[in-house]
């Protein structure tokens, strides 16, 4: 009889464990915001101004705030190519509802960051968003362009959390602008300013978003 | 019907592989006048930026006051034949008026194949896949807002090289250069479902759309073709011709689904304006048999009556063969 009781307590305690552990991906991914919003971008394209950690439209399960547009001569593959002595490891898949003159569609991006995740080391991590089948988006107010989103990954694999995507803004910010693509640091407002704490999901983005245009 | 539909890829789609057909005709296209074409000896200039690097090619002088659009639209015209570097590369040959590009190319090659993909507001997005080392191009599209003022406008053609190595030589032919239309950039565009839409295998689906169009180019009427994952079934014809469209026709096909899981079918109005395609996406579900959709319910169902009417008989049994233990066990009366 001891014995099955033992037994018992064990399972629970397993039990315990696998619903504590099922709980945790929410937490430690799951953001949300009160700022979701589209963004117009004139000839009927627009913008989510957050992406999204699944593909489905929920202001409970954001990822990062959009802050960064390149736009002129941008495609995904070149906008790699230039920050790619810096940001050079694939990241995780995130994902961006986009309009492209009337179409609404999915993109997603694993992005790029600065090194390998590990238990104490943290890493910068920009993803961009185009539509899927090109690349790009046109039109003839921006060119070819594209959004982006930024942010902190710390400790990925012990302890982690996640902020300072106004950081990872200013460092591509000041990278792009070294190389002489001319930069407009915070230059639009993309209503997206959130400053808070939600589990370990730490959010300081001033809502500004930066201009790079590219040659 | 348009509460049925969302708005839907009037430019851009996964798929559609464009024939080098359909830009022939480009020059003859309603509504472009050529204002400009670049000078022939700037023409050779072009051959320059084979491995990387911008050239100029002349300028296009504008009046006083030009700007892009509403009533005049600027568009860029390049033709040219690439010929393919053998190995890996990738590489993106673009084009810009004023340091604002409206031609961007890119180009991947591979050791065996390549592909030649472009996006602009005449032509849609378009992809080649070359059988050959050499491939033509005759790419059209809107100048950006920015490219276009009174004065001289400064064309230049870059290659920018991402990775190895793509192009063996560049020749630009005669024709390229800046053409004006009337007609607004986004012409036509396609409303389709934005919702996923559900089927069940080997069941008729209805696919829903409307073509909308602005009406600055001539209505020339056009003919909608669907195209589907290849195991399965259009019930009647792919295409759809209108011969005019006003402002706008609808439609709908009716296809019936073999494959299970999630697919997309393809809407594209070809070879007119913006080539405007959509794409839907399906999700079919297995067929369920008999058994497990109505069978199985029954089955419960009578499980349940069967069950009901085994308890209603065991209390009773129960009741009464307490009545008889009690009538046993009463005293006998006086």
């Amino acid at each position: 009889m001891r014995i099955k009781k033992r037994h018992l307590y064990l399972v629970a305690a397993v039990c315990a464990l696998l619903a504590g552990l099922s709980l945790l991906p929410g937490n430690v991914i799951g953001a949300s915001t009160t700022s979701l919003r589209t963004l117009g971008f004139g000839y009927g394209d627009a913008i989510y101004n957050y992406d999204f950690e699944n593909q489905a439209v929920d202001a409970t399960h954001v990822d990062w705030a959009i802050s960064l547009l390149f736009y002129n001569n941008a495609n995904v593959n070149k906008v790699k190519g230039i920050l790619e002595g810096t940001y050079w490891l694939f990241g995780s898949k995130e994902n961006a509802y986009l309009n492209d003159t009337g179409s609404w569609q999915w993109d997603q991006d694993g992005g790029e960051k600065t090194e390998y995740p590990t238990c104490l080391g943290s890493d910068a991590h920009y993803r961009v968003y185009a539509p899927s089948g090109t690349d790009e988006f046109y039109n003839p107010s921006f060119g070819y362009y594209l959004f982006g989103s930024t942010h902190h990954d710390h400790h990925e694999l012990c302890d982690d959390w996640y902020d300072n995507s106004e950081g990872t803004e200013s460092d591509i910010a000041n990278r792009m602008s070294s190389r002489g693509y001319y930069t407009r640091y915070d230059y639009a407002w993309f209503y997206n300013a959130q400053f808070e704490t939600q589990g370990n999901h730490h959010w300081n983005n001033d809502g500004y978003a930066t201009y790079i245009e590219v040659r | 019907m348009a509460a049925a539909c969302g708005l839907a890829a009037a430019l851009v789609a996964a798929g559609g592989v464009a024939g080098h057909a359909a830009t022939a005709s480009a020059a003859a296209r309603p509504g472009l006048r050529p204002i400009w074409q670049i000078p022939r000896h700037d023409l050779l200039r072009a051959g320059g930026v084979t491995g990387g690097g911008t050239v100029p090619l002349g300028a296009f002088e504008l009046p006083r006051g030009s700007a892009q659009g509403p009533a005049r639209w600027y568009t860029v015209r390049l033709r040219a034949v690439l010929w393919l570097a053998r190995g890996t590369g990738d590489c993106i040959l673009s084009a810009a008026t004023d340091g604002a590009t409206a031609a961007q190319i890119e180009i991947q090659t591979h050791p065996r194949s390549a592909t030649v993909s472009s996006l602009g507001w005449i032509q849609g997005r378009r992809r080649l896949v070359p059988r050959a080392g050499r491939v033509s191009l005759d790419f059209r599209n809107y100048l950006q807002v920015r490219g276009v003022k009174g004065g001289a406008n400064p064309f230049t053609l870059t290659l920018e090289v991402l990775h190895g190595r793509c192009l063996e030589r560049i020749r630009l032919l005669r024709g390229s250069g800046i053409a004006t239309t009337r007609a607004r950039p986004d012409e036509l565009r396609f409303l389709v479902p934005t919702t996923v839409l559900t089927a069940t295998k080997g069941r008729a689906l209805t696919i829903p759309y409307e073509l909308v169009r602005r009406g600055g180019w001539p209505d020339r009427g056009a003919t909608v073709t669907l195209s589907v994952p290849q195991e399965w079934r259009i019930d009647g014809s792919a295409s759809q011709r209108f011969s005019r469209l006003g402002y706008g026709r609808a439609g709908s096909f009716r296809v019936t689904p073999s494959t299970t899981g999630t697919s997309l079918v393809g809407l594209r109005a070809a070879r007119l304006y913006n080539e405007p395609n959509a794409t839907i996406q399906v999700r079919v579900e297995p067929a369920k048999s008999w058994v497990l959709t109505r069978g199985l319910s029954l089955l419960l169902s009578a499980s349940l009556i069967v069950g009901a009417a085994a308890l209603t008989l065991a209390s009773r049994r129960a009741k009464a063969a307490e009545r008889r233990a009690a009538a046993t066990d009463e005293p006998a009366g006086v």
